[in-house]
């Protein structure tokens, strides 16, 4: 699992930081950072309930990189 | 960054001529991103009387400067905020927003901003929510001074220290101020308010009587001297055999002028016996001035005041009425709730033709009021490549002159100049009687320097 997420897009409306705060926070100027990019499976629902929190769609999740 | 050192700038007044209808788009247009625009955005504007924001917490303000449509609010501690006159969520107007502990809240949905513009609170958000943090409205930074609030509406880095013109030093209780709005672009109301010939004729509301200081020589000889503030230029008429009064004028970059009121315009100096300045003197000595704020290219708020030429001295409040009610500017002459004059173009600003006949030079009553009635009358934006300019001229293209300079200096990133109010902080106007055969520089030179 690899998330990544879209600047231009996000508005900070955090519901990402509130789903998964392991993998997402979003910073003192509004922006989401991602903590985690490659987070453990175990995060996996949860990372997922996030993705479709946001509501700006600014994230996306794409497959994990080989080790 | 500024670059002035290796910059020549204007010293002496170029000649008199007429300007091209490129320059005269380049003098007037003052949005955002225009020349003159721009040269504007590099000095602090009065933006409203400090009366219009009486209270913390009351009422908000709509504003329109510069082209631009914002809100004036004291918020809870006091502190002055202008910022953009329309909420960031949908628009909506702020003006009927509700001004409450330390911002101004929205009535739409509830958003609410402080003073410096940046989003506070998001109510209809989850409360989790972060997007207040990405909120921000436009704002520009306050001062206030001279009963007024002023902003400074240009970019951050090319801020200069809040104005301190001499006015802004004076208690309240010696200096007071007006604000009226004109229907027209503001150069032709500074071109005005710096015409020294115009008073001769224009404002001769008594043409029986010949021997007022104002009008007993009609063809003031204009002396215009470049300085780093702008410049400041005397009118000089003969008086008697062997006096001469010298009027005299600053005008402050970019749209502030002041002028001596020691003397009183009105009155026969033919039989006055003694010294003129103390015969003439005004009851309250002052110095009179005017700061014009392009409300957009074709709308002006007019700033008047007044403030006690000597030190210590004050300005009472029912003087100061009596010289406004004089100038067409009374608690009567307003629309009520409004800063516009009861006369105006669409009545012809109740012109009194057997007035005229018979007293009046213009027959429109309110010395102002005439200037306001040349003024609009010109046309919301005057063809200034239609004229033909005279030796009075002097002043008025002066100003041109140096208000061109000053779009070249901020096209270049150069400070145009007076941006740096140490450069106005010692200015101030005087008019005097000297003798025929004095130099008016060496009676007049330590009196066009501030006191206060």
């Amino acid at each position: 699992m690899r998330i990544e997420a879209d600047l231009t897009l996000c508005q900070g409306h955090a519901q990402c930081e509130e789903a998964a705060p392991e993998v997402f926070e979003v910073d003192d100027e509004g922006y989401v950072r991602v903590l985690d990019t490659d987070p453990p499976d175990a995060l996996r629902d949860k990372v997922a309930q996030a993705i479709r929190l946001c509501p700006v769609a600014a994230l996306k999740l794409t497959q994990s990189q080989p080790a | 960054m500024s670059v002035t050192a290796d910059h020549e700038r204007l010293t002496v007044p170029s000649a008199i001529r007429r300007i091209s209808p490129e320059e005269n788009v380049r003098l007037t247009r003052v949005g955002a991103g225009t020349p003159m625009g721009e040269v504007f955005r590099r000095y602090w504007m009065p933006v409203c009387l400090s009366e219009e924001v009486p209270t913390p917490d009351c009422p908000p303000v709509r504003l329109r400067i510069l082209g631009e449509d914002l809100i004036a609010f004291r918020d809870t501690n006091g502190t002055v905020g202008l910022i953009d006159a329309y909420c960031a969520h949908r628009r909506a107007p702020l003006f009927f927003g509700r001004n409450e502990e330390c911002g101004l809240r929205c009535v739409y949905h509830g958003w609410k901003y402080d003073v410096h513009g940046n989003c506070v609170d998001l109510p209809p958000e989850p409360p989790t929510s972060k997007m207040l943090r990405r909120v921000h409205l436009k704002a520009y930074p306050t001062h206030e001074a001279g009963r007024l609030v002023w902003a400074y509406m240009g970019p951050p880095e090319e801020r200069t220290d809040p104005p301190d013109y001499e006015w802004l030093r004076v208690p309240l209780e010696s200096v007071r101020v007006s604000k009226c709005i004109q229907s027209s672009n503001f150069l032709q109301a500074i071109e005005g308010g710096i015409d020294t010939a115009h008073v001769s004729y224009m404002h001769n509301n008594h043409m029986n009587d010949r021997n007022q200081l104002g009008v007993i020589d009609k063809r003031p000889r204009l002396e215009v001297e470049i300085t780093d503030h702008g410049f400041r230029y005397v009118g000089i008429r003969n008086v008697t055999e062997d006096q001469l009064y010298v009027r005299g004028y600053q005008y402050i970059m970019p749209n502030q002028k002041l002028q001596g009121a020691f003397l009183s315009l009105f009155g026969d100096v033919s039989t006055a016996e003694g010294d003129l300045n103390e015969v003439m003197r005004e009851k309250v000595p002052n110095v009179y001035g005017h700061v014009w704020v392009p409300i957009d290219d074709e709308n002006t708020v007019v700033y008047t005041m007044r403030y006690s030429k000597n030190v210590g001295e004050p300005f009472p409040e029912e003087y100061w009425i009596a010289r406004e009610t004089s100038s067409g500017r009374g608690p009567d002459d307003y629309v009520p709730g409004t800063f516009y004059l009861k006369k105006n173009l669409a009545n012809d600003y109740e012109i009194d033709r057997e007035l005229q006949a018979r007293e009046s030079f213009t027959g429109i009553t309110g010395i102002n009021t005439q200037d306001v009635a040349i003024q609009e009358g010109m046309g919301p934006i005057v063809d200034r490549s239609l004229e033909f300019p005279g030796t009075t001229d002097r002043a008025i293209c002066a100003a041109r002159e140096l208000l061109l300079e000053a779009a070249d200096d901020v096209e270049a990133g150069r400070k145009p100049r007076a941006a740096d109010p140490a450069d106005s902080r010692d200015v101030r106007a005087a008019d005097v009687v000297i003798p025929a055969d004095a130099d008016w520089h060496d009676l007049m030179d330590a009196q066009f320097t501030a006191e206060w």
